[in-house]
């Protein structure tokens, strides 16, 4: 070392972390090596695409068997771990684990929920499996792809019933679909899996890489077909598709202006994708982490537990009372001004898209008084024995969003959402609880078995009921507009506090371990739970 | 002048008491000679009713050269075969029960009948009338079965004009056809296939005449396109799964059994290039006190069929079939097949 020079005074400025997203799978990832892009309307977030690039990795490769090079990968992004304390055991996806270590984790205090992972995978075993196996086979697919008639194909191509050729791409296919689901099963629930592009058009290019022939026109109709498949796979599960077919075709055969090698997309596709990716991480349901919450309801009811109401446990449901004046005095100074749009999409927390519910039904930003007097009402002893024994443990209102439903004629008919049967999919141990602010007639109706039962009362009346359990409906207000606090009640952990957050038109956070109040509100005012110091041993804090 | 009792000189084959009382009835061999046999390099084709599918498994399962011209990709199964109908049959045309059918088949081979019904609906897809079970489910689109059907009759074209021996078994007299156009079909259309419409479909009961005027209009359309072509008729000794004359289906049973067993005589006695082979006589006869049929009183046991087989190569093959052993066939497959019931079977499903 060089101790004559004088030293550098460098100066560091830090940029903010982006959102990573993780492009796993064949060379198509290629494209979206370190592309760091921001979306400025909805989530204000920078996002940075990391390449994981597995070469030759096929459907095969998935399967449940075979699936170590996806894991190995996987493994060396940090996305999946295996035991915290060294000892070899199931791996598990990081961002879910429930090993106190991890919670929340220690390296980024930046909650970004579960991290979006595209799968790049089925191109390659449509050429190298799918078109060697059908060879001089050739199949009609059941529904209309019109242009396809301008690609080439050959003579002497042998007619197969659809069905069988279908099954043979499900049997290619098979593997990749089972390793997804299982990824999704792991907590990667911000899956995706990218369609296959178009091919080339080119007879001779296709063959002059692939090292056989297969006529054009099969092979596109092979591509589509997988494509069909892939969004059968999509319906049928979770997982999600991100297909541009559409943009980067001319009738259905590639557009010359996406033509680069005979295999891949040029970089205009780029940002197709990630635009198509990001409209549906912008507007699709989140999924809460399960294991994250399960651990959560246990560490509560270790914690400060408590006996559950018989009742509740029961029925799924339960009614109490704040009184009319105290009811009078929280929808003081509520302003229903607002639409139902989401305008807090984040990928912390589940909730609208950023499109409106329905025009019947407005909110209300609350104030900080409102959230205060709301806080000492759930909080207050004796409803919040109710509260616990509903929970089955001490609890922090994840939500408290004030709404309107607006007065509707008696002929209206019923709108989606919230005005149709439905249930909730809350997070493990979650509950739902509305306080009507105002005289229900109606209100809120559940479905036990085949009866349909009104949960109507007046101002004041709190309902809090299994919105997992109970099929529910909210009934409009026949010529008067009703009001309501939507209440979620999460298992207090023990390192959440007492709180009541209003989020916007969200619903609960991704990770109850692990959350930004950014844009919200709350009371007490600022972040409702601990961190695990940097510095701090792991144990202190449990 | 005193001249010899005609019965003296008969031959054992031609004597009951040597050729069935005291035969095992496992070895009792109905014929005496035949006018041609096959090879292991002949190119043997079969159609008919469901009992045509046991000769052409036979046929393989022994390495005899079973032409098929429609086998199917390579990647299927033998079960997907079974199911898709690649290689139960030569072609993929299904049952054909009646000489109309044969007929009508060659004649849509050739171009020179293009039946109305083009197409059944049904719930699972599109039908082809002419192969209804030939694919689970039928077709997924009009376009598909056109496409499908297309290729299909241009090999049935290759295959009668490549064929040597054709193995033809006659199961049905009575037949459903278009009161259009006489299109005949292998099932009535209704319920599974299609939908019943008197006024489009009418019932059909083929007479002798009928009969031989459909084997001739055929042999004579065979003899153009190949000349050399050798044919070999039996009768399927399965009886109706239904009749529609208003008798009992014993009745009819004998009725078109004792029809198609008058022209498989005929035939074979007007053209040298027609035999008959007797595996009705060997399912029925008396000797087996019905041991041959399952419990239904209807379809033929395994061994039946090994001993109608037995018969078929001690007869048609310079081979003796008691040295065989079966042939390791590529798409083995460890597990049992699932046989896909025939049109006829299907029919009973629909019967209430």
């Amino acid at each position: 070392m060089n101790t004559e020079q004088e030293a550098l005074a460098i100066e560091l400025e830090f940029e903010p972390q982006p959102v990573p997203i993780f492009m796993l799978g064949e060379s198509h990832c290629l494209a979206f090596t370190d592309r760091i892009f921001h979306e400025p309307a909805y989530l204000q977030e920078r996002f940075q695409t990391r390449t994981i690039y597995l070469p030759g990795i096929s459907s095969h490769d998935f399967s449940a068997n075979n699936m170590q090079r996806v894991v190995n990968a996987l493994w060396d992004n940090v996305l999946i771990i295996g035991d915290a304390r060294g000892r070899s055991g199931a791996l598990e996806a990081a961002h879910a684990s429930v090993t106190p270590l991890r919670i929340p984790n220690v390296h980024s205090k930046k909650p970004r929920g579960v991290p979006i992972l595209v799968v790049f995978a089925g191109e390659i075993a449509l050429r190298s499996l799918f078109l060697r196996q059908l060879g001089t086979n050739d199949f009609q697919l059941p529904f209309e792809v019109p242009g396809l008639e301008v690609l080439p194909m050959s003579e002497g191509y042998q007619q197969v019933p659809f069905q069988l050729v279908q099954q043979l791409a499900n049997q290619v296919l098979g593997p990749l679909f089972t390793g997804l689901k299982s990824l999704y099963d792991m907590g990667f629930t911000s899956l995706y899996l990218h369609a296959v592009p178009p091919p080339t058009v080119s007879d001779e290019e296709f063959e002059k890489i692939n090292g056989f022939f297969s006529p054009a026109r099969l092979r596109y109709k092979a591509a589509i077909l997988f494509n069909r498949l892939f969004h059968s796979f999509a319906e049928s599960s979770h997982v999600r598709v991100i297909d541009i077919w559409d943009e980067v075709t001319i009738r259905n055969v590639l557009n010359p202006e996406f033509h680069i090698d005979g295999t891949h997309l040029n970089t205009n596709a780029v940002s197709l994708t990630l635009g198509k990716l990001m409209a549906s991480v912008i507007q699709d349901e989140r999924v809460a982490i399960h294991g994250r919450y399960v651990y959560a309801q246990q560490e509560a009811q270790s914690t400060a537990g408590a006996e559950l109401d018989a009742e509740f446990a029961a029925s799924g449901l339960r009614m109490a009372s704040i009184g009319a004046a105290s009811a009078a005095g929280l929808a003081r100074g509520l302003v229903f001004d607002r639409d139902t749009a989401n305008q807090h999409v984040r990928l912390d927390w589940t909730g609208g898209s950023p499109r409106p519910w329905s025009p019947a039904i407005r909110t209300a930003i609350p104030g900080a008084e409102f959230l205060k007097r709301l806080y000492d009402l759930l909080y207050e002893p004796e409803l919040s024995r109710l509260l616990r024994s509903c929970t089955g443990s001490d609890y922090a209102v994840l939500s408290a969003r004030p709404l309107r439903f607006g007065a509707q004629p008696a002929t209206a008919e019923r709108l989606s959402g919230a005005e149709s049967l439905h249930t909730d999919g809350c997070p493990v141990g979650v509950l739902r609880a509305v306080l009507y602010l105002s005289d229900a007639a109606e209100g809120l109706e559940f479905q036990a078995g085949e009866e349909l039962t009104a949960a109507a009362g007046p101002a004041g009346t709190l309902v809090v009921f299994d919105g997992n359990r109970l099929p529910h409906r909210w009934s409009p207000g026949r010529g008067k507009d009703v009001d309501v606090i939507d209440l979620v009640l999460a298992p207090r952990h023990c390192r959440l506090d007492r709180c009541v957050i209003w989020p916007g038109m969200n619903r609960w956070p991704v990770d109850p371990f692990n959350f930004s109040m950014e844009g919200f509100k709350s009371h007490p005012a600022g972040l409702p739970f601990r961190f695990i110091e940097d510095s701090a041993p792991w144990w202190r804090t449990i | 002048m005193t001249h010899a009792f005609p019965y003296d000189g008969i031959q054992d084959h031609q004597n009951w008491k040597k050729a069935v009382t005291l035969v095992e009835n496992g070895r009792i061999d109905p014929h005496s000679s035949t006018k041609f046999k096959i090879d292991r390099q002949t190119k043997v084709v079969s159609a008919g009713s469901c009992f045509a599918q046991r000769i052409a498994e036979s046929l393989q399962d022994y390495g005899f050269n079973y032409y098929v011209v429609e086998p199917g990709p390579p990647w299927l199964t033998r079960q997907q075969k079974m199911d898709y109908s690649y290689g139960v049959y030569s072609a993929r045309y299904g049952n054909l029960y009646t000489t109309l059918q044969l007929l009508q088949l060659m004649q849509r081979a050739t171009g020179e009948f293009q039946p109305v019904d083009e197409y059944w609906s049904s719930p699972e897809g599109v039908i082809d009338p002419f192969r209804p079970s030939i694919q689970p489910g039928g077709f997924a689109t009009v376009e598909e079965l056109a496409a499908d059907r297309q290729q299909h009759l241009q090999s049935v074209l290759a295959l009668f004009r490549d064929l040597d021996v054709f193995v033809f078994t006659l199961g049905l007299t009575e037949t459903w056809c278009s009161a259009v156009d006489g299109a005949a079909f292998p099932t009535c259309p209704g319920k599974r296939f299609g939908e019943f419409d008197p006024d489009r479909y009418v019932f059909r009961n083929l007479s002798l005449e009928d009969n031989v005027a459909c084997f001739e209009a055929f042999m004579d359309m065979l003899r153009d396109l190949n000349p050399d072509a050798r044919i070999i008729l039996t009768v399927s000794p399965v009886p109706l799964v239904a009749t529609m004359e208003d008798r009992h289906v014993l009745q009819s049973t004998t009725y078109s059994k004792a029809v198609l067993r008058v022209l498989a005589e005929d035939m074979r006695r007007r053209y040298e290039n027609v035999e008959y082979f007797a595996s009705y006589e060997i399912a029925t006869g008396t000797y087996n006190a019905q041991r041959y049929f399952q419990e239904d009183k209807r379809n033929v046991t395994p061994e039946a069929i090994d001993h109608v087989m037995w018969s078929f190569f001690r007869n048609f093959t310079d081979e003796d079939p008691e040295q065989w052993v079966k042939v390791e066939r590529a798409d083995e497959e460890s597990e049992a097949l699932q046989v896909k019931p025939c049109d006829q079977e299907q029919l009973l499903a629909l019967i209430s």
